[in-house]
This record gives C-alpha cells, sequence and structure tokens, in this order.
C-alpha cells in the first residue's frame, strides 16, 4: 500500500503577471482525510486546484501527488498521474447531456484508458452506493443526483486525490447538506485525500481540517468534526 | 451612448475576434464568407452586363439588307456559311467583297482584305493554330477587332474570294450598312450561330444565383453562427450587466469587422484583377472582358458594399438578437416529420421510375425536400449504432460521438442538406443539359474506332472538274480521293489506285467493302464503283468527295480544308456522324458552365458544411474538456471529430451523388453522360480534403480549447 500522503505542497510560490498569488504556502493532506478551502473570491483558490492538477507551474516550491512530485514530471507523465491519482468534482457537475449517469461514469474510466467486463459492475455499484437512480439520461436527475453522478465519476478511477471545486454552489440547501455529508464521507471509505474548495462554511466546518487563504498563504481555522 | 464607450465596445468585440478560441474557425469562416459573397454579387451583376454588351457587339452585326434606292458602290455583298474546327463547335464564316470604295466595312474591320486573303479572330487564330488556320481560307491578313466580336472567345472569320461574289447567287445579300439599333438578332447577323449557341438569356446570371450566390449567402449566416459559445456567454453576460442592444451590437461589430474587411480586400483583388486585363476562366475556357468589368465599377462597387454589409450584418445582428417565442415552422416540422419521412423513399422511387418526365420532376423536388428527415433519421439510427458499438466495445469516442449523433439528428441534417441538394440539382441540370447533346456519341464510336482516316470532303459552291483536279493534287502524299454520290446507293469513282487502296476492284460494278473504315461509312446501302477521275463525277457544279489513307492514319487535321481554298468558298470536312457532334458540340461547351458554377458553389456548400460541423464539434469539445485533461485523453478529440465532422461531410457527397444519380439519370435521354467519372471523382475528392481540413482544425481547437480549461474558470 502507498503511505505517501494524498498531497503534499511545501515552499510553493505562484505568481499571475505581476500578482503574487502564494508565497512559500505548504499544506498536507494524508490519505483517508479531508482539507476544506475557505477564501474569499479571488483569493486563489481555485488557482490553488489548477496547482495540484499541474495544470500551471508554480516559480518555486514542491507539490507531491501521492509521493510524486507533479512540478517536475513532463506533460505526458503528469497526464498519466492524473488519470491514475486524481478525481475531480465540479461545481455544475459538468455531465454529458447525451449520456445515461452509468456512461457519464464510465467515460471517465474509458478515458483513463480503462476497460473490461468488470467495468460496468463497477459503475453500477459505485451508483448505488451513492444513491443514484438508474437512468436513460442525466436530463432526469436533480441537481443532487447529478451531483452525486459527478462525485461516482471522480472516484471510478480509484483516485488518491480528490479534488472539489465549490460541489455544493449550485444546490439547495437539503441537497447540499446531502451531497457534502456524503463527500466527506469518501475518504474514510475510499482511503483517498479530499480537498475542497468552497465559500460555504457549513459545508467546509465537516472537513478534517479547513484552512483559509489569508495573504499570500493558508492559515488554520477551528479544527473539524473529528 | 458616448464616444468613448462605442469605442471601448468596439475595442472588446476587437480583441475577442483576435483571440485564438475556437482555433479562429468564425474569423476564417467569416474571411470565407465576405469573399465568395462578394465574388458571387460581383459575378452576377458582371454576367447580367456582359450579357447586354455582348447583344450590343451583336446587334453591330447586323446585315441590313440595300434597298433598290442604295447606291451599288455602297453596298457589299456578303454570304454566310458555317465551319468547325476538328473536335470544336461551329462557327460562322462571312464571304464579303465590297462592291464600290463607299462599301461599309463590317465592324472591327480596319481594312478590306485583298481578294484570297481572309481576316479572322483571334480565337479562331489561337485554337485554330494546330490545324493550318492560316492557309485554310487563303493568307490571313489580320484579326478581327474587339468591336467586331460579340466576346474574344468568338470564332469568326471574313474571307474575300477570289472571284466577287455574284449578286444573283443563293445566299448572298447585298448589304448597305452593318448595326442598327433595337435590331433583333436574327440569321441576317453575322453573329446568329454564335447566338443560337447560347444559352437562354439571363441563364449564366440564373445559374450563378442558383448555385453561386445562395450558397454563398448560406456560408454567411453559417460563418455568422459558428463556434457562438463564447459570444453567447459574453452576451449573456453584457444583457445581465445592463446592456442594450446597441451595445451588443457595438461589441459585435468589433468582433466581425475585422475578417470581413479582410474578405472584402480579398475579392476586391480578385475583382481589380479581372479589371485590368482580360482573364480565362477556366474549364468554360471564356474571356471575361475587362472593360466590361471596368465600364460597371459603380455596380461592382456597390454590391460589393452591400455584399460586405449582408455578411457584417449577419454576423452582427445574430449576435445582438437571441432567438426566442414561439417557432411555428418547428412545430409544424415535427408534425409532419412522419410523413415526411415516409414520403422520401416514394419521392425517391418516383423520380426513378416514374411513368413520365413529369412525374420524374414531381419525384425530384419531393424527394429534395423530404431530404433533411430522411438524412436526419439515418444520422440518429446511424448515432445510436455508434453509440451502441461505443458502449459495447467501452470506445469512448465511439460512444459520446453516436449519442450525440443520436441526440442531435436535426443539427447534422441541416449542415449537410445544402450540400446534398446542390449535388442532385447539379446532377439534374446536367442531365438536362446532356439531353440537348443527342446522338452525340454515334461520331464519337465512329472516330474512337476509325480515327480520321476516312473524311467526307464538301466543297462550297458550284465548282468546276479543273479545281477538284487542283484539290486532288494538293492533298498531302499518302491521301487518296475518289468522289461519291448517295444515296440510294453509294456510287465511288475514283481512279484505279486509289480504289485498289479501299481494296476495291478497278470496274463498273457492285461490290462488297472489305475495308472497314468503309463498310462502316456506307452502311447498309449498296456500294457501285467506277474507275475515272473524281472531278469527272462533278454533275451540275456539285461533288462530294471522300479523301482516305490506305494504311488507315488519321489525316492530319486542317490539310484537306486547306488544300479546299482552290473552290470558291474553301471546302467543309467532316468525318462519317460527326455533324451529330459537331451539333453536340455547344451544349457540350454549355455544360462547361453548370460545372464551373456549380463547382464553385458545391465546393462554397462543402466549406459551410465543414464549418457548421466544426462548429458542432466545438460545442462536444467543450463539454469533454474537463473529463479529457482530467484523464489526459486528448484522442477522444481526434476520434470524435472524425465521426461529427469527417464523417457527415464525406458521407453527404457520397450520399448525395448516389441518390442523385439514382433519380436523374433515367430522366436522361442521351447516351452521353456529363457526369463523368473524374467530376464526380473531384467532388468526392475536394469533400474529403475539406473533410480532413475540417477533421484537423475542429480537433486542434478543441484539444487547444481543453488545454485552456481551468478549474473554478467556465469561460473558455
Amino acid at each position: 500500500m502507498n503511505t505517501h500522503h494524498a498531497l503534499r505542497v511545501d515552499g510553493l510560490s505562484y505568481r499571475v503577471g505581476d500578482r503574487q498569488l502564494f508565497e512559500d504556502l505548504s499544506l498536507t493532506l494524508p490519505a483517508g482525510r479531508s482539507t476544506a478551502i475557505l477564501g474569499p473570491s479571488g483569493s486563489g483558490k481555485s488557482s490553488l486546484l489548477s496547482l495540484a492538477l499541474g495544470l500551471v507551474k508554480p516559480q518555486a516550491g514542491t507539490i507531491e501527488v501521492g509521493g510524486r512530485d507533479i512540478t517536475s514530471l513532463r506533460r505526458k507523465d503528469l497526464a498519466r498521474l492524473r488519470a491514475e491519482s486524481v478525481g475531480m468534482v465540479f461545481q455544475f457537475a459538468e455531465l454529458l447531456p447525451e449520456l445515461s449517469p452509468a456512461e457519464n461514469v464510465a467515460l471517465a474510466a474509458l478515458l483513463a484508458g480503462r476497460s473490461g467486463p468488470d467495468l460496468d459492475e463497477e459503475v453500477t455499484r459505485l451508483l448505488k452506493e451513492l444513491g443514484v437512480p438508474r437512468s436513460r439520461s442525466v436530463a432526469t436527475l436533480s441537481g443532487g443526483e447529478r451531483q452525486r453522478t459527478a462525485v461516482a465519476r471522480a472516484l471510478i478511477n480509484r483516485p488518491r486525490l480528490l479534488l472539489a471545486d465549490e460541489p455544493t454552489g449550485a444546490l439547495d440547501e437539503k441537497n447540499r447538506d446531502l451531497v457534502a455529508d456524503m463527500l466527506f464521507e469518501l475518504p474514510e471509505r475510499h482511503g483517498c485525500g479530499l480537498l475542497v474548495v468552497t465559500h460555504d462554511e457549513t459545508v467546509a466546518q465537516r472537513a478534517d481540517q479547513v484552512l483559509t487563504v489569508r495573504g499570500r498563504g493558508l492559515r488554520s481555522r477551528t479544527a473539524s468534526r473529528r | 451612448m458616448s464616444r468613448r464607450l462605442r469605442s471601448r465596445l468596439l475595442g472588446i468585440g476587437r480583441a475577442a475576434s483576435t483571440r485564438s478560441e475556437s482555433g479562429g474557425i468564425r474569423f476564417f469562416a467569416l474571411v470565407l464568407a465576405t469573399l465568395s459573397l462578394v465574388l458571387s454579387v460581383a459575378a452576377v451583376l458582371t454576367a447580367r452586363t456582359v450579357e447586354s454588351a455582348r447583344d450590343s457587339r451583336m446587334t453591330a452585326g447586323h446585315l441590313v439588307s440595300a434597298d433598290p434606292s442604295t447606291p451599288p458602290g455602297s453596298t457589299v455583298l456578303v454570304k454566310m456559311a458555317i465551319d468547325h474546327l476538328q473536335g470544336g463547335r461551329q462557327y460562322a464564316i462571312v464571304f464579303v467583297s465590297p462592291a464600290g470604295e463607299d462599301a461599309p466595312l463590317p465592324p472591327g474591320l480596319a481594312d478590306w482584305p485583298e481578294r484570297g486573303t481572309a481576316v479572322v479572330s483571334p480565337e479562331l487564330l489561337r485554337e485554330g493554330a494546330g490545324q493550318g488556320i492560316s492557309g485554310r481560307y487563303g493568307e490571313i491578313a489580320g484579326t478581327i477587332g474587339e468591336p467586331g466580336l460579340a466576346d474574344a472567345t468568338e470564332l469568326l472569320a471574313y474571307i474575300r474570294p477570289t472571284q466577287d461574289l455574284d449578286a444573283e447567287e443563293s445566299n448572298a445579300i447585298r448589304v448597305s450598312d452593318f448595326g442598327g439599333a433595337g435590331t433583333e438578332l436574327s440569321v441576317h447577323n453575322v453573329h446568329w450561330l454564335l447566338a443560337d449557341q447560347d444559352l437562354f438569356p439571363g441563364a449564366v446570371a440564373t445559374l450563378l444565383v442558383l448555385l453561386a450566390l445562395v450558397p454563398a449567402l448560406l456560408l454567411a449566416l453559417v460563418a455568422a453562427k459558428v463556434a457562438s459559445h463564447s459570444r453567447d456567454r459574453r452576451d449573456a453576460l453584457v444583457t445581465a450587466l445592463g446592456g442594450r442592444v446597441t451595445h451588443r451590437l457595438w461589441i459585435a461589430l468589433g468582433e466581425a469587422w475585422a475578417p470581413v474587411s479582410l474578405g472584402t480586400l480579398g475579392a476586391v483583388a480578385v475583382l481589380a484583377w479581372f479589371a485590368v486585363a482580360d482573364r480565362r476562366l477556366p474549364i468554360v475556357d471564356y474571356v471575361v472582358p475587362a472593360a466590361d468589368l471596368r465600364d460597371q465599377w459603380w455596380a461592382l462597387g456597390l454590391g460589393t458594399v452591400g455584399a460586405t454589409a449582408f455578411v457584417l450584418s449577419a454576423a452582427v445582428i445574430r449576435s445582438a438578437i437571441s432567438a426566442s417565442g414561439p417557432r411555428p415552422l418547428r412545430a409544424l416540422a415535427e408534425r409532419t416529420r412522419r410523413a415526411r419521412l415516409a414520403l422520401f423513399p416514394c419521392f425517391v422511387l418516383l423520380a426513378a421510375w416514374g411513368p413520365s418526365l413529369l412525374t420524374g420532376y414531381v419525384g425530384l423536388a419531393g424527394a429534395v425536400l423530404t431530404m433533411p428527415t430522411a438524412i436526419a433519421v439515418g444520422v440518429g439510427a446511424l448515432g445510436r449504432g455508434l453509440a451502441r458499438r461505443g458502449h459495447e466495445r467501452q470506445r469512448p469516442a465511439l460512444l459520446t460521438a453516436g449519442r450525440r449523433m443520436a441526440h442531435h439528428p436535426e443539427a447534422i441534417a441541416r449542415q449537410v442538406f445544402g450540400v446534398c441538394a446542390c449535388i442532385v440539382f447539379l446532377l439534374f441540370a446536367l442531365t438536362m443539359q446532356s439531353s440537348l447533346t443527342t446522338n452525340a456519341e454515334e461520331a464519337d464510336a465512329f472516330v474512337e474506332e476509325h480515327g480520321y482516316s476516312l473524311v467526307e470532303v464538301h466543297p462550297r459552291g458550284a465548282v468546276t472538274p479543273a479545281q477538284v483536279d487542283e484539290f486532288v493534287a494538293a492533298v498531302p502524299e499518302g491521301v487518296e480521293v475518289v468522289a461519291y454520290t448517295q444515296p440510294p446507293q453509294v456510287h465511288l469513282t475514283g481512279t484505279c489506285p486509289a480504289l485498289a487502296a479501299l481494296t476495291l476492284p478497278c470496274g463498273a460494278e457492285e461490290v462488297d467493302p472489305s475495308k472497314e473504315a468503309l463498310d462502316a461509312w456506307v452502311g447498309s446501302a449498296a456500294l457501285t464503283v467506277e474507275p475515272g477521275a473524281p472531278s469527272s463525277a462533278v454533275a451540275e457544279g456539285y461533288v462530294s468527295l471522300l479523301a482516305f489513307t490506305a494504311d488507315g492514319d488519321d489525316i492530319a487535321a486542317g490539310v484537306l480544308n486547306n488544300a479546299g481554298v482552290v473552290f470558291p468558298y474553301g471546302a467543309a470536312t467532316v468525318v462519317p456522324g460527326e455533324s451529330w457532334y459537331v451539333g453536340a458540340a455547344a451544349p457540350l461547351e454549355q455544360s462547361g458552365w453548370l460545372t464551373l458554377i456549380g463547382g464553385f458553389g458545391l465546393a462554397v456548400l462543402i466549406l459551410a458544411t465543414g464549418l457548421g460541423l466544426a462548429g458542432e464539434f466545438l460545442r462536444f469539445g467543450r463539454a469533454i474538456a474537463p473529463l479529457s485533461v482530467l484523464t489526459g485523453n486528448r484522442r477522444i478529440y481526434w476520434r470524435a471529430s472524425a465521426l461529427v465532422s469527417l464523417v457527415p461531410l464525406t458521407a453527404a457527397v457520397v450520399g448525395g451523388f448516389a441518390v442523385g444519380l439514382f433519380t436523374v439519370r433515367p430522366m436522361a435521354t442521351s447516351d452521353v453522360n456529363l457526369i463523368t467519372p473524374s467530376f464526380v471523382g473531384t467532388c468526392c475528392a475536394a469533400a474529403l480534403v475539406a473533410g480532413l481540413v475540417v477533421w484537423s482544425w475542429s480537433a486542434t481547437a478543441a484539444v487547444g480549447s481543453a488545454d485552456r480549461w481551468r478549474p473554478g474558470r467556465s469561460d473558455d
């Protein structure tokens, strides 16, 4: 079993144009644990996700996903690592409307190069586990069900690191609580690290660790439910 | 609105147009749309102007008959005849004999040619260069000037015979003047044959409207709409911020003016190139008169401004005004969908096997009208099949592209319908045109088998035996000449060596032709031979001659005509059946206009379809971007783009030809098929190339869009 942290950021400096977003930022997210990052709009929360995905490169520092420093990886290796080790949930689910929920989930696995007779079974099991009803189209799903489908899609490749970008931002209060509860149970059940970026304190409070973007770094907030 | 705000809004639009979003597809589409629309409008205007100028120049060739009061010295005797170059259309040759110093000169002639010389059109000199045209009508004294020609491609010759025309001779007209305002074109015109061979008045302009202007308008509308995602978002944002229609208009104007201006500049450059000097068009070999273009500079200017304004308006209005509200046509289309689908095969079968030409037309029109529904159903079924296969085989590109096709079949059907309809119309027009060339294949059959080894020679006018002897002496070595009469039976008169060369006995008797070419020429008629010089067969000044080579080699083009200069008005030559071909030459040449204009229109439609499909694919690309980034899979763009753009485009062309040929060919009344394999092959190859370009471009643009994707940013 891989004993490395799901995500480890050390001494990170990141500048966009003449604006210094982060300086000497550090963050450790062990596997099986969750971290929520709070911050006002424009503070750099989404940039942090881009850095964790390796979509942009920092000027200094290291970012390790599953023990591998992604800042030094070649593009091809980075893409492979992302496919094998990282899952992501978006604010608006970003499901393909023409596909069924099961196909949307399976698509992520197929694109990552996975195939085989067990895939459909795994998809069905995952959707059932997350409470997504069987349907021919995602158009008939509620907002919460769509977001849970998106979570299933993020989990299908068994990622070590699960990123969530405002995952409940488009949901009403009831669905927000349902999705948030389900999301924060995932690290324990699937052994992955969960990094949630949100501006919703009620969601963030469910995390093991709550950080806020302050200045050019992260500051710890109150501890969580555990 | 303040000037500063207007300038700022234009700047926003300008910045949007220069961004590489969508791989510059809309920029390129607007450039091409403007270019093709301005050129199409200019072509329609030019066609009308050139036609009018031609009519005017043709009128100048009208023969004004002298009345009894006209002084004889002020007249010219004119006799018109017809000639043709080997493999070409017929043209008029005009024999002229001025009666005195005041005789009116035909238009385009500076002086009377000397007796036994001729003045020919530059195009005749050019086309006949390889067929000894310089000796065909006597010595060439000069060329006919522009005012004397309908256009630069007219074949025409003014010949002054050695012996002056006799006023009593049949077909000779005493002419007191050329031209005359408001004169209708008639056979009393030196250009009558050219006018007779023309397409009907306004035909080229009509073809240009149908096959060039309409596709160009369609391309403009597609270009206005293509890759609209970012614009739609931007417009929604501007509206949400309190922006009004005028604000959106200014932004859209800033975005569209650069590509539209570029397209206009390109079109103006092309027009300027045509206006500087006479330019020869490909396929039809027609020379566009630069002077006619320059004469209508103001109309071309207005047309250019109008076409540019249309593209700009389409691009701007599409952006500024959103389509909403009830769609009665769409609702009607939904209700009649089943009926249209059921009717499509019925119409196809009616067109192909209908009892009459009228039912064929009805079937064809119905098939075209119901075709979009059939295509949509086909696309939907194909999409479902692909998706099923993608699901079974776990192929993400097949699955996603198939589902997209199955869910939005009308979108793809709309894109490809224009190409299919254009192909069907083009095939129909070519088939109708081929009906005018009936029997041309008979000449082809003889020439293909026997070449030009056996040629009939028909001296014009009354001849003497001495002239016939002179002709026989003038033909090149290796060519034998016999005289003939027919029908009811074919009777040959020739010297014993000449008859022997035809493997015929040298005696007065009925024989069977053993030489293949002769056998084919004689056909089922009885053949008799008689020894003697061909000149002995001259009867009442008339004789028909048959020239041939003993070894079956071709007689070089033009040598018999040049030898025929000894006759008063030269000699017409024709291979058996060639008269059919010569008659078909004009419709065959006219079909070049269909091919040229139709080819242009088809290219524009293929472009419009390709761009439309690329736009459809970019929507898909945006939807899949987050997932493809996370999984590092870019191949899906290439595979899905091939299915969404390359396959429909090439399938549309191939399908259009299949349905078109099936429905249209039964309407053909001639074996001559103007829909040649090379034409079909060229169209399919063009579609394939366009499809490959669109495929690689849209896939690259989608990959680029995915590369720019970032979490939390949805403005790409």
